[in-house]
């Protein structure tokens, strides 16, 4: 078992010291304080992994843990970091604290709100850790499904398609994802071996090209999905227009750059043949997402709708770096990344505070 | 002397049920003893998880291997969760006199779903069957609404009777084919001849009609609906269960000379029943209604796991059945208390439940996000070995296909859970109530079970271990 397990066990401890809360205010405080618990504990794991290793390890998985979970289908909870994962934990945990800050508007069922962002959070970072195909699509639902519960059971009648069709798509993508991720399983390992969900084992192996070619755009299409790639990005900002500021703070500071790394990890990681076949289009369809999401952040007049454009926007200048497949650029990627994800929950939280909405 | 130790379930079960017929002769009329039903089968069910040995009896009409041990375990704790839900609905209102039939004819096609798990022979296996489908009727025409009830019982006659017709032919077909109806014998005969293949069609098309596969679904949401919903949790879970995990076995050990026919047949099959079903449940009032639909959605993703061919496809697919009933059972069961205290029914009485009844509408909100397939439910790890199984065949058009379908249930499953946490100026139309203990105790079983039978990794490796004695 690996110390990394602290990052989902964490925030779903929380759970119970905001359901036993009393009142709103209460349950508030110990969400703030799970949040806190795992900002710092993501500082010490940061300091732990740069301090402790040469700049030469850094992109070696550390703090591995394996549990197994279902024998036969060799399927294994792993967990693991290196420095792109650290990376990416700092940033949500800065986005988190940042977000819970915000204050919410609608007093009724405000636990309930908390526990669902508490799942989300767990979710997100357990994304984030694990080394598991199926790890990997768990968390992802995880880390999207409480949405529905935030705000798209709350939504009125008018607004209701367009959530709803923001959610099924998301949901879609993710559905994708997972026939995806079959694929990969099948093609991980050479014939007549067990077959397995470890990415190391399947990066070792690499993946024959043909079945890459085949699998790498499905995956790219679940990622592609969630992170805003163009054409499945025209949804979004009107998707989540009606999402609480803290819940879209979240979405557009960490969620959505899931899709992104999770491209990363498993596409250009795992299938550079099939990210090679495909990094032209991806080019192309982020770069069109960009200027897309830039025009439409010019044109908002809502703070909500603008940071959510400027994130789209922003999500595919990140799959613009990573599909360039240079490590300069992505480590570029990477601090980029945090900044936005601190720099959108603050915005969302400047504009909850003072009133003003541009 | 033939040792019977074997038929252990069969022969405590029958005689249970004559325990119970001669207390429903000589009792007080209008007096309950549900908690004889209740005790008897805690017993069975208890002395069912004993070991038990490897056995064929008569002439090998009669099989006990550990598999089917396994089944018959799965099944009657699942009746006993149902018979358990059913105490509240049993214990008052106006139908207390018919507590003891209703106990005595679940127990009777519980008995007839044993006969069929350990069937060695066509034939004991259509006896069986036919024992597990008569009961049915009865159990589904008791109490409430005569007319309608009676309706529902009447065509769960009609349509066993067809079920029972094709299979009879189809057996027929095979038997003229084949000389014998011995499984024992059938697995070694290469099927192949065009009267083979009918004969196997037949018996294909029997079996859907017990599983309710489109096209051999009419009728089935009429009768779910209009049930007493004791007895349509077990036509869903216990009846069609039965069918799907026997189908599973048969087809993959009697027929494995003829892959490429039943794979495609099947494959069209389940393509076809999830997208029919999981459209139709979008249009659904009745919860109910919408569930039967939802459920014959459910058993297409089981086929799928039997197109799987394989040890792991096999235990799969019971896996996916234990999922399934869990989430069904905890949705049924809250049905049938709703019902019982409001009469409400419909799919928008549900409006504002979590704000009445929290508990209740978490419980029906895990198991639709089970039954959904959403992580880390149960329905999701079912979900996940059944499409892996099909996976490591190649069948990746066939996921394809179904990857569409899972979003289209998640919308119908996703409209009901808005409805149980809509909130809003209006009044919920379901008030506050109290459910009794046994209701209870039924729902935290079934919620419990959605939870975390998909952390049970032990539990896939328990069955597959077994699923190699078929």
């Amino acid at each position: 078992m690996s110390i990394l397990i602290l990052f989902i066990l964490i925030p779903l401890l929380s759970i119970i010291p905001i359901l036993s809360a009393g009142d709103a205010e209460k349950a508030k405080k110990a969400a703030v304080t799970g949040s806190v618990v795992v900002t710092a504990f993501t500082v010490v794991i940061a300091v732990i992994f740069f301090v402790s290793g040469s700049p030469a390890g850094y992109s070696e998985y550390k703090f591995i843990g394996d549990i197994t979970w279902f024998r036969s289908l060799n399927m294994h909870f792993i967990t693991g970091a290196d420095y792109l994962t650290v990376l990416m934990l700092l940033a949500a945990s800065a986005s988190a604290l940042a977000g819970i800050m915000i204050p919410v508007r609608d007093r009724e069922r405000t636990k309930e709100f908390y526990v669902a962002w508490m799942t989300m959070t767990a979710g997100i970072n357990g994304f984030i850790v694990s080394l598991d195909l199926v790890m990997i699509y768990l968390f992802y639902m995880i880390a999207l499904f409480p949405l529905f519960f935030l705000y798209i059971v709350r939504v009125e009648e008018k607004e209701k398609l367009l959530t709803v069709s923001h959610f099924a798509v998301l949901m879609g993508g993710a559905f994708i994802l997972l026939v995806g991720i079959l694929g990969m399983y099948t093609n991980s390992v050479p014939d007549g071996n067990e077959l397995t969900f470890n990415i190391l084992h399947i990066k070792d192996y690499l993946m024959p090209a043909a079945a890459q070619r085949v699998f790498a755009p499905m995956v790219i299409a679940g990622f592609g999905i969630l992170g805003a790639l163009f054409p499945f990005s025209i949804l979004f900002p009107a998707g989540t227009f009606t999402a609480p500021a803290p819940v879209a703070a979240l979405f557009y500071g960490v969620t959505m750059k899931l899709g992104a790394y999770g491209a990363l990890k498993l596409v250009i990681g795992l299938m550079p043949d099939g990210a090679g076949t495909l990094s032209n289009l991806i080019l192309i369809l982020s770069a069109a997402g960009a200027v897309y999401g830039a025009i439409g952040a010019f044109m908002a007049r809502d703070m909500n709708k603008r940071s959510a454009h400027a994130s789209v926007s922003f999500s595919c200048v990140l799959f613009f770096m990573l599909f360039l497949r240079n490590e300069t650029v992505t480590n570029t990627a990477f601090i980029l990344m945090i900044i936005h994800a601190v720099a959108v929950p603050l915005i969302l939280l400047y504009s909850e505070k003072t009133g003003k909405a541009v | 002397m033939t040792d019977l130790t074997a038929m252990r379930y069969e022969i405590l079960l029958a005689a249970a049920l004559v325990m119970l017929l001669i207390s429903g002769s000589i009792k007080n009329r209008g007096r309950n003893r549900y908690w004889l039903p209740l005790s008897l089968l805690t017993i069975i069910t208890a002395i069912g998880f004993m070991p038990l040995p490897d056995k064929i009896l008569f002439g090998g009409m009669f099989l006990s291997a550990p598999i089917t041990a396994v089944l018959k375990i799965i099944i009657t704790c699942l009746t006993l969760v149902i018979l358990i839900q059913s105490a509240s609905w049993l214990k008052k209102g106006a139908d207390r006199n018919v507590s003891d039939l209703f106990s005595a004819l679940l127990l009777l096609s519980l008995l007839g779903c044993y006969f069929m798990i350990s069937s060695g022979h066509f034939l004991i296996f259509y006896l069986g069957l036919e024992l597990s489908t008569l009961p049915l009727a009865g159990m589904a025409a008791l109490g409430g609404d005569t007319f309608r009830r009676t309706g529902s019982g009447f065509r769960i006659l009609l349509h066993g009777m067809l079920a029972s017709a094709l299979m009879m032919f189809g057996f027929s077909l095979i038997y003229g084919a084949c000389g014998t109806l011995y499984f024992s014998e059938l697995i070694r005969i290469h099927m192949g001849s065009t009267v083979q293949v009918l004969g196997f069609f037949f018996f294909l098309a029997g079996m859907a009609y017990k599983i309710s596969i489109v096209p051999f679904h009419f009728m089935r949401s009429e009768i779910i609906e209009d049930s007493q919903i004791s007895a349509a949790s077990f036509i869903l879970v216990i009846s069609t269960g039965t069918a799907i995990l026997m189908l599973n076995v048969l087809i993959y050990n009697l027929f494995p000379s003829i892959p490429e026919i039943w794979q495609k047949t099947l494959f069209i099959m389940a393509v076809v029943t999830v997208t029919v079903s999981n459209l139709a449940a979008l249009w659904q009032k009745s919860l109910m209604r919408f569930l039967a639909w939802t459920s014959m959605a459910q058993a297409g993703y089981i086929i799928i796991g039997i197109i799987g061919r394989s040890q792991a496809g096999m235990a799969a697919v019971i896996f996916f059945y234990i999922t399934f009933a869990f989430s069904t059972l905890a949705v049924t069961g809250s049905a049938a208390i709703i019902r019982e205290q409001t009469g409400r029914s419909r799919i928008e009485d549900l409006k504002g439940l979590y704000k009445s009844n929290p508990l209740i509408g978490l419980v029906m909100t895990v198991a639709f996000l089970s039954l959904a397939g959403i992580p880390p439910l149960a329905g999701f790890f079912g979900k996940l070995l059944v499409f892996t199984a099909v996976a490591e065949k190649g069948f990746f058009f066939l996921l394809l296909t179904i990857a569409p379908n899972l979003l289209i249930s998640l919308y119908a499953y996703l409209t009901v859970i808005r409805t149980i946490f809509t909130t809003g100026e209006e009044k919920p139309q379901v008030s506050y109530f109290r459910s009794d203990p046994a209701t209870r105790i039924g729902l935290i079983i079934c919620a419990g079970g959605t939870i975390l039978s998909g952390f049970a990794g032990f539990l896939l490796e328990f069955i597959k271990n077994f699923s190699y004695g078929v």
